[in-house]
């Protein structure tokens, strides 16, 4: 009884160790700051020119055909993964959009095609076009 | 033999291939569930939905063979496939690993629910799965918990 007794409480502490192991992992990375406020891309306080929206579904971006400069860009995330929309180049913004969740930026003010990818997972990438 | 006949032994072996299996099959639902979007993440070499569907495959035949057999060689095997799939996603998650052969490139820097959820689950299978397997080895002796070599009908009365 009592190497049984032994046995199951090595046995509940490696669970109870993995349980707190991967909260404790989870805690510092997956809490990043909110993703709307690192959208902002390099600022110049100009009023927004309409909304454009982003759909991130099947670890693809769904881009409009183009954007307001300026406007206010809202991303919606349809996957259980979290994702970002990161300016590969130029551009500035890069916002983390956690799985099922939704989150705005702002557009480039400067009218161009940026291309943009998700860091997480870099086969997603896509153009956004601001004119 | 009632259940509440049975040793002490032969219910916590049973207890440990029921949770074994348990967070197997959690682990597995999740692959499948996430395999078809990673697979257009990654779909270098196999893609990394395919692997996922090859764990989620693995974890349910182990998951099946512990509960079924109980033997040192079933927990053994839940061990192995459970610690394997974690240190993957821990590798993974931390390790730019570049693509190798017919794996591809799984980077992932991030942690999320479900992400975590079969990470725990892998975890405790894989604990548990040990555990059995050292209980199982202590008490190979003894009958099995269904009656089968050992006093059969001693205790009813």
């Amino acid at each position: 009884m009592r190497t049984i007794n032994r046995i199951l409480t090595v046995a509940v502490a490696v669970s109870l160790a993995a349980l707190t192991g991967c909260a404790t992992q989870e805690g510092a990375p997956s809490a990043p700051p909110p993703a709307a406020s690192s959208a902002v891309p390099s600022a110049d306080g100009s009023a927004s020119a309409g909304e454009a929206v982003i759909t991130i579904r099947g670890f693809a971006y769904e881009v409009p055909a183009s954007v307001k400069p300026g406007a206010m860009v809202t991303v919606t995330n349809a996957d259980s993964a979290p994702h970002t929309l990161t300016a590969k180049d130029k551009g500035g913004f890069d916002v983390e959009v956690p799985g099922g969740a939704t989150v705005s930026f702002k557009a480039p003010d400067v009218p161009g095609e940026y291309g943009i990818i998700c860091s997480f997972h870099p086969q997603m990438t896509g153009t956004l076009v601001v004119k | 033999m009632t259940h509440q006949e049975l040793k002490p032994q032969a219910r916590s072996l049973w207890v440990l291939r029921v949770c074994t299996a348990a967070g197997l099959v959690v682990s597995a639902v999740v692959h499948v569930q996430l395999a078809p979007g990673y697979q257009q993440a990654a779909p270098g070499g196999l893609g990394q939905g395919t692997l996922f569907l090859i764990q989620a495959g693995a974890a349910v035949v182990a998951a099946v063979f512990v509960l079924l057999k109980g033997s040192r060689t079933a927990f053994a095997a839940a061990a192995v496939v459970a610690f394997s799939s974690l240190a993957a996603v821990i590798l993974y998650r931390y390790v730019q690993v570049p693509a190798l052969g017919p794996l591809p490139s799984m980077y992932e820097p991030v942690w999320y629910a479900a992400k975590t959820i079969t990470a725990v689950a892998e975890a405790a299978a894989g604990g548990l799965a040990v555990a059995g397997y050292v209980l199982r080895r202590k008490t190979r002796q003894e009958p099995w918990p269904d009656g089968r070599g050992g006093r059969r009908g001693a205790s009813m009365a």
